[in-house]
């Protein structure tokens, strides 16, 4: 910062300026102030100031938040004095700590965010296992044989939520397979998760919640990072980060993922792979342009994921690896990904009225991927363009808001399928929609939100529809806060993609058209409507303070009904039938959820959920499939204190108790090949202690499954799995027993 | 259908090219020390006709305005500010209004300032005799 004065006899004046990027800009609201204290002023717009009649002072002092004061003589003409920055601020101890996960108050919406340091809780390999810490979202097995862990949000599956990184939709199409692994988990830098129907703005997808990644910016991010993770069953990952300063307004950042794992391990016994081997390179290379003073701010993307997995029976080999006709009769597979995903978002605030601003996303991805399981094989290659531009203003004042924009989405598939060299689809199709949308949000800047949105689209194979949605938060109390929400979603499911795991089984894929009054005859599915469901909500957020330490309450129910959706019927053991909704289909999600702390360096977590999901099927009305209705969830987090080299201790534990699982009817195989109709109860525990040796190295270790539960009847049929009893898709807990870790994170800022 | 579609674009178009009317922004120096000083300027100043946004920073005193210069004048949002009790760079509020401020917003109170771990000096009641 400098200053530049001129003095007349008795009169002080001069201006106070920074300089930012080679260019001098007025310092509005310096303390100035002569050193006895007897007159002083505050720098105007133009950053000048002006004290008359001096007398005889001799000094004078600047100061400013952030500078360290600086004392200066009256009597010097055009006097220049740089302000150093005050590093002193970096070292103010905060006790009170913001909690690494957290619900927003002043949000309409029920939003939770995620900090980085949650992240760093869970083993955290990737985007999937980042909410094992989280009680909102279970994280469950998907299958015997694929080691995926698929999410859950208000009782329903992933392919419900929309998943989007950066506000751009993500996972989605073919990319409902693996998506969720294709983000690592370190290059994330928050996540949003927002209970109910989301905004408008990012699409018409959203039936029970969106989740939105924000991924670590060139800009603010570490110049290097280096994360090692090695784990008990073999499996090696490493993720860098490297980021630098390209030109005066550019930044790049190279990020940079690989995992191994090459022996197959099978701790249940079952002659199967627990998980499987392979290995992913994930590069992404990320161009970060900001210009503060035109208010513009620009990212461009590319990224290419390149993965490899191989699962099946211990003895099996891909035969891509030993080339020739299969050497073994072992049932096994591989599925192969390669994926090339480029973004380019630009963003414009008006530097003068801030609450103007534009932004525009692009988005370009190609999904190839090409998977077999014993005889049957899904390859799908997913081309999907995207784009959304939005502008942001007001309307009178800052207290309605309005969005307000257009979006388009083109997805073309190429899917084929073998099921069990019997049934053979072929399911190309172009998917294309285009849709404008408005989203009002009123604040009375005191208890009252509101925000309320409308969507219309015109999708080729939908047709045309309007996607209402509605939140609402209303401060009751000075301590507790409601949201209610509402809103209507629609969303084409891509069903090979979406029940993968079903190719894990000898099951018989059929599509049944039970409607025959079908209008949507162009629909390549085979007359499979287009799922349109409503979710409504509320919740309630209590904090109050017991025995002098924060708490906090929150309650919460949802509703998810379906007006249209594609069953997924695996009720007989022998088939999977596919066919359209003919009664109900909904999911009601209870929740209750306290947290405590218990001292300043702990914090209690406990949460209890319920679900009643519930979908009409040929056979009745039956509770969603290896879905638990009652969950306990508890965490307990111990952050030390740092000592003068910020070295402390973390420790983390999480409880999770998964009441029991209704499995899909087996009565119809013989004897010795059916299950029980219900799950036995888990408890699961997984725990983590990191040392922090300093502010740039950190050494982790960690359990899951502490108390080494193993599903052993996971799959049926296990001897013979070309057999017609063969079943690998009946999974409810682990099936690798316990599992270890040790990693460590190195970091120059 | 199709027409459907055009409709929604031009509304949309409508929407964003919607009067870019004559809106100024300005940076006033008001005095203040806590976040409920901040409540009240920002509350308070919003409400006020022809004010489109309003936007204050406890660190260093500064309100961000924008506002319709044809609806308000810079001099009236000072006057504006003064009558909610708030010193500004031109405008000392009167003491009556200054006394209705809370307790813990009595921003030209030393001890108060103190009190919010602020080191810095009121805007004017050093110099207050010459206004």
């Amino acid at each position: 910062m400098l200053f530049s004065l001129n003095i007349s006899s008795q009169d002080l004046s001069g201006k106070v300026i920074e300089i930012k990027k080679g260019e001098e800009i007025p310092v509005v609201g310096a303390n100035v102030y002569l050193i006895d204290n007897s007159k002083g002023t505050i720098s105007n717009e133009e950053g000048e100031f002006f004290i008359s009649n001096i007398g005889n002072i001799k000094k004078y002092v600047v100061s400013y938040v952030g500078f360290v004061n600086d004392t200066i003589n009256t009597t010097k003409n055009n006097h220049k004095v740089i302000l150093k920055e005050d590093s002193a601020l970096d070292e103010i101890t905060i006790n009170f700590k913001d909690k690494t996960s957290s619900v927003s108050l002043l949000s309409s919406a029920n939003i939770l965010n995620i900090s980085s340091d949650e992240l760093l809780k869970a083993a955290c390999c990737n985007l999937a296992e980042s909410f094992e810490t989280t009680p909102s979202i279970d994280v469950n097995f998907s299958d015997a044989i694929s080691g995926r862990k698929q999410i859950n949000m208000l009782g329903l599956a992933s392919p419900n939520i929309l998943i989007s990184i950066e506000n751009i939709p993500s996972i989605r199409g073919a990319l409902n397979a693996y998506g969720l692994t294709f983000i690592p988990g370190t290059w994330i830098e928050s996540i949003q998760v927002a209970k109910g129907s989301g905004s408008v703005v990012n699409g018409y997808e959203s039936v029970s919640g969106q989740i939105n990644a924000e991924l670590l910016k060139p800009m603010s991010d570490n110049k290097f990072f280096a994360n090692a993770y090695y784990n008990s069953m073999e499996r090696f990952e490493l993720n860098t980060h490297y980021s630098t300063k390209l030109m005066q307004k550019i930044d790049y950042g190279l990020y940079l993922h690989a995992d191994k794992k090459d022996n197959r391990d099978d701790h249940n016994n079952d002659n199967f792979g627990d998980s499987p081997t392979g290995k992913q390179i994930n590069i992404l290379n990320r161009f970060q342009y900001t210009n503060a003073i035109k208010g513009l701010v620009g990212f461009f993307d590319i990224n290419y994921v390149g993965d490899e997995r191989v699962y099946g029976e211990i003895d099996y080999f891909d035969p891509a690896i030993i080339p020739g006709p299969p050497i073994n009769d072992s049932w096994g597979g591989s599925a192969d990904s390669n994926i090339i995903r480029s973004t380019l978002k630009f963003g414009y605030v008006d530097p003068e009225i801030t609450y103007r601003s534009l932004g525009l996303q692009l988005s370009y991805s190609n999904v190839d991927q090409g998977a077999d399981f014993g005889n049957s094989f899904h390859d799908t290659r997913h081309t999907s363009f995207y784009s959304n531009l939005v502008y942001n203003s007001i309307i009178g004042d800052t207290r309605s808001k309005i969005k307000t924009g257009i979006s388009f989405a083109r997805d073309n598939y190429e899917e084929s399928v073998n099921n069990l060299n019997t049934s053979f689809f072929d399911l190309d199709r172009t998917e294309k929609s285009i849709g404008a949308y408005f989203e009002y949000n009123f604040d009375n800047l005191d208890n009252i939100n509101l925000s309320a949105g409308i969507r219309y689209d015109n999708h080729n194979i939908i047709g045309n529809f309007i996607s209402p949605r509605l939140h609402v938060r209303f401060q009751a109390l000075p301590k507790t806060t409601i949201k209610m929400s509402a809103g209507k979603a629609n969303r084409i499911a891509n069903l090979f993609s979406e029940n993968q795991k079903l190719f894990y089984s000898s099951r018989l894929i059929s599509f049944s058209s039970v409607d025959s009054s079908s209008e949507f005859m162009s629909y390549n599915y085979f007359d499979m409507k287009p799922e349109v469901a409503w979710n409504y909500g509320a919740s309630i957020i209590q904090s109050f303070n017991l025995f002098g330490k924060d708490s906090q309450l929150i309650i919460d129910y949802y509703i998810t009904d379906f007006e249209s959706r594609v069953v997924v019927d695996w009720e007989s053991p022998s088939n999977i039938l596919f066919y359209n909704l003919t009664g109900r289909s909904y999911a009601k999600s209870f929740q209750a959820q306290f947290s405590y702390s218990l001292a300043n360096s702990i914090d209690l977590l406990f949460a209890y959920k319920n679900t009643d999901a519930k979908t009409d099927y040929i056979s009745g009305r039956l509770q969603n499939p290896l879905t638990p209705s009652n969950r306990f969830f508890l965490n307990l987090s111990y952050d030390g204190p740092s000592n003068e080299k910020s070295s402390k201790w973390k420790f983390d534990l999480t409880y999770n108790h998964l009441g029991k699982q209704r499995i899909p009817s087996t009565i119809q195989n013989p004897e010795i090949f059916r299950l029980n109709p219900f799950s036995s109860k888990l408890d699961l525990i997984n725990s983590q202690i990191t040392r922090v040796f300093s502010d740039s190295f950190e050494v982790y270790l960690g359990v899951e499954n502490l108390t080494n539960y193993k599903q052993t009847d996971g799959i049926i049929s296990n001897s013979d799995p070309f057999g017609q009893y063969f079943d690998a898709t009946m999974i409810y807990g682990p099936v690798s027993g316990r599992m270890s870790y040790l990693g460590l994170r190195y970091k120059i800022n | 259908m199709k027409n459907n579609n055009y409709l929604f674009i031009s509304i949309f178009l409508l929407v964003t090219l919607n009067s870019f009317s004559q809106t100024k922004s300005a940076k006033i120096v008001v005095d203040g020390v806590c976040m409920m000083c901040e409540e009240r300027i920002e509350k308070k100043v919003i409400e006020v006709k022809g004010i489109k946004l309003a936007d204050w920073n406890l660190d260093n005193r500064v309100l961000k305005i924008v506002y319709n210069e044809k609806k308000i004048t810079i001099n009236e949002i000072h006057e504006f500010l003064g009558s909610t009790g708030h010193d500004t760079e031109k405008k000392i509020a009167s003491d009556e209004a200054y006394s209705l401020l809370d307790p813990c917003c009595q921003y030209r109170d030393l001890q108060v300032i103190k009190d919010h771990g602020l080191d810095r000096k009121p805007i004017h009641t050093s110099n207050k005799k010459e206004q």
